[in-house]
């Protein structure tokens, strides 16, 4: 496994690189400007997690630059541009006087390593897979090429009714300048961003409990402690997984605004507050739903505030009411067919996990109460996010919830890390004993580490992968040997992840639903289940001019044999193992 | 001042293993570009692609229309040097020439003659440039399936007409032409009466 990675390591080292140079100028820049604000009231793990936190911030400002102002300078200048910024970052970091507040080095060497060995592990996937996941890949894959072929992109990647561009802009501007293939692009930022991510939840539990370890729980229960949200990768969901690895940074910023309105001077606030609104401009440029997340989060943190400032039993009480509506919710959810899987990486397969995290949620109430009722009701409140409509907001979209299933389902994890950092703290607190604390703790990080020892599937999944080598040879044999008018029947399944059950939608079934976005034919979609020896599919296949179909190694494929079974209407062209391509010929 | 120290140790330690990845690779790559043929033991065992992860390897085979067989191969990287096939028998042996997949330059297909399932044969990979060999081995051809088999006589070549000639709505093909994300209200979407369609749910 671990040859694995060393071999895309060898293989992909300039994306590998220039995703590292990415994450390290983005990291200095951010810790330095925080350093700037905060100064002695914050450690140098807190930085350093706060700086890894936040690296999407300048990476995806700068590609904007590089995009909206038409800055498509070549390669080897941005490579220069952002080396020397890295430099200068570097140079003002370690010229500031104040130092950080005094802090355990190891920490922050150990957060470090910890990012390191996520990357190797991650790095695995990249090794089993030919092109990214499932069918939203192709897409963000199409409007990336559209970004680094056409300098209208943005005009023309609006019409396809794609309203978050911020990965998409990030990822070609990688490709573009550190010239590298953007299927390689989209798998190792993805990778890279998994791998960042787990340590962005550091800073809170460490700010707010003053315990290394408990930090260094959460940001273990962050990584491995679940399948989300790496999982989010075998969907496709690059543009939702950037915007939950942005959103730890908002929170912790916005927390900081909150702790610490009156100890900083109002220049340096009013620094902090530009930040703030950057991040979370840039969030809703990355992915629109974590606008939602983030008001859901200042809804929660606001009524939690509030809680706590009620009497003993009123407070005891809404508490009381908030659990019961949770179990209530999550009761419901299992009922519904469409969102069953909401809970499959935190019950079903994580069920150990959850569990301790549930017990240790306990001690998290006693002694830290306002953060634990915020994220016990933010979970419910994203819970009852996917029963609330909102139709007419976006154009083209007829039915919309505030959130959908699989975003639910990969943020998740984040409350769950909180509340178990929160609470592996307040069991610190029972204890007297520094040994002892220790000794529980490291119990914890173990226990969490060998269930991912045993559990923890660094490749992709089987369900999510559709497309092979022998598609991408297809597909490519195509481009040569098809007509330039050939329509492209490719298989189609329908879209439902929404509480309604609604049709939201065709997406792709199988390695067809990338031959648009590689070699630019024209494609059709077809239900995957047509039966293809009926004469209304062959009428309906003539009706629409499709001259040609694909039928794909993998996925939700066509049925070659009702093909095969009817010679005279569809002639094989090409044929692989798996994979194989007809031409229509029973048109009249 | 300890501090500053520490924050300065990660710097440089960070920007020594970006350093590090760049030149290892780097290095890597540019050896892996000279492969001295002549060796004959460089010369590197070809086999089906497994779990071993071991390359070249050859994917699969199939055939075309034309009767052209495609050996499907996957190569250790894109620096790999220009490579054509032979594939011999006890009585003859043809040569394949070899294009990598456009956008996925480790993935390679050779054309060539139709070899027939069950016979071991030997397979070698040479490089254009002087003829050295890279990598060889001895199997059977499995999992070849022939296109209809029944009309291969009177096969047309297919790359020469379109079936859809009278009509074509999408002159240059737009790479926006579908929208997955959202209904398609004017494209009628074939259907069997099956009212159910999802085998397994999205995104699971």
């Amino acid at each position: 496994m671990i040859s694995d990675a060393f071999s895309v390591l060898i293989d992909q080292w300039r994306v590998i690189f220039g995703s590292l140079l990415l994450i390290a100028l983005g990291q200095t820049l951010v810790s330095t400007a925080l350093l700037y604000i905060f100064g002695k009231q914050l450690t140098s793990s807190e930085y350093f997690s706060l700086g890894m936190a936040g690296w999407l911030l300048p990476a995806s400002f700068i590609s904007m630059l590089w995009f909206f102002a038409g800055w498509k300078s070549s390669s080897p200048f941005n490579l220069i541009l952002l080396i020397s910024l890295l430099g200068i970052s570097i140079f003002f970091r370690l010229r500031f006087k104040p130092d950080p507040a005094p802090d355990s080095k190891s920490t922050s060497l150990f957060l470090f390593l910890f990012f390191l060995i996520s990357i190797l592990l991650r790095l695995v996937f990249v090794s089993k897979v030919t092109l990214p996941s499932y069918f939203d890949s192709a897409q963000h894959y199409l409007l990336i090429k559209t970004i680094l072929g056409n300098a209208t992109g943005l005009i023309t990647s609006l019409q396809t009714n794609y309203y978050h561009l911020g990965y998409h802009i990030l990822a070609a501007f990688t490709a573009s300048t550190f010239q590298v293939e953007i299927t390689k692009t989209m798998l190792i930022l993805g990778q890279m961003v998994l791998a960042v991510i787990p340590l962005s939840v550091f800073f809170l539990i460490k700010h707010e409990t003053k315990s290394d370890l408990a930090g260094v729980f959460a940001v273990i229960l962050a990584a491995y402690g679940w399948y989300m949200p790496a999982h989010a990768v075998d969907w496709g969901k690059y543009p939702a997984l950037l915007s939950v690895g942005l959103f730890p940074f908002v929170l912790s910023l916005a927390y900081l605004v909150s702790q610490n309105k009156n100890t900083v001077s109002p220049q340096k606030r009013w620094i902090l507050y530009l930040i703030l609104a950057v991040a979370i401009l840039i969030s809703g440029i990355l992915h629109s739903r974590s606008l939602v997340i983030i008001g859901i989060t200042f809804a929660a943190w606001t009524i939690a505030a509030w809680q706590q400032k009620l009497p003993r039993l009123p407070q005891a009480l809404l508490f009381t009411a908030v659990i019961i509506a949770l179990a209530l919710e999550i009761l419901y959810i299992q009922r519904q067919d469409v969102l069953t899987l909401l809970f499959d990486p935190y019950i079903q397969k994580g069920l150990l996990v959850t569990a301790l995290v549930l017990l240790l949620s306990i001690f998290a109430q006693r002694h830290y109460p306002q953060f634990t009722f915020a994220s016990i009701l933010a979970m419910e409140l994203c819970m009852g996010s996917l029963f609330i409509p909102i139709k007419g907001l976006v154009p083209g979209y007829a039915n919309l919830t505030l959130l959908d299933r699989p975003y639910v389902e990969m943020i998740l994890f984040l409350p769950l890390a909180f509340l178990g950092g929160l609470g592996l703290a307040g069991v610190e607190n029972s204890f007297q004993h520094m040994k002892v604390k220790t000794f529980v703790s490291l119990i914890a990080c173990g226990l969490v580490l060998i269930n991912a020892f045993a559990t923890y599937n660094l490749s992709p999944w089987e369900c999510c992968v559709i497309a092979g080598n022998d598609d991408v040879t297809a597909i490519d044999w195509m481009n040569t040997k098809l007509p330039a008018a050939a329509r492209i029947g490719i298989s189609a399944t329908e879209l439902k992840v929404l509480a309604s059950d609604s049709f939201e939608g065709y997406v792709g079934g199988d390695a067809g639903i990338w031959i648009t976005p590689l070699i630019g034919r024209v494609t059709v979609p077809v239900r995957y289940d047509t039966d293809f020896s009926q004469q209304a599919a062959l009428d309906n296949l003539c009706q629409q001019g499709i001259s040609h179909l694909y039928v794909g190694g993998l996925g939700q494929n066509f049925n070659d044999s009702q093909l095969n079974a009817q010679p005279a209407w569809y002639k094989m062209l090409l044929s692989m193992p798996e994979v194989k391509v007809y031409q229509v010929v029973g048109c009249r | 001042m300890n501090r500053k120290r520490l924050i300065a140790g990660i710097s440089i330690l960070g920007v020594l293993v970006i350093l590090l990845i760049a030149g290892v690779g780097f290095l890597l790559t540019r050896l892996r570009t000279q492969p001295r043929a002549q060796q004959r033991e460089l010369i590197t065992k070809l086999g089906y692609c497994n779990s071993q992860n071991a390359k070249p390897c050859i994917v699969s085979f199939s055939v075309d229309a034309d009767g052209k067989m495609l050996v499907n191969l996957v190569i250790p990287s894109e620096t790999y040097p220009d490579f054509y096939l032979t594939i011999s028998n006890s009585t003859t042996e043809n040569r394949y020439d070899c294009q990598p997949v456009e956008d996925f330059p480790t993935n390679v297909y050779c054309t060539g003659a139709e070899m027939y399932p069950g016979e071991v044969l030997q397979f070698t990979i040479h490089t254009i440039k002087d003829d050295a060999v890279l990598a060889e081995g001895q199997f059977a051809i499995i999992g070849l399936q022939l296109p209809n088999p029944e009309e291969e006589m009177t096969a047309t070549p297919f790359g020469t007409e379109s079936p859809v000639a009278t009509e074509a709505p999408f002159e240059t093909p737009t790479p926006f032409l579908l929208d997955f994300s959202t209904p398609f209200p004017t494209l009628e979407i074939l259907t069997t009466p099956t009212p159910t369609i999802s085998s397994y749910p999205n995104y699971p």
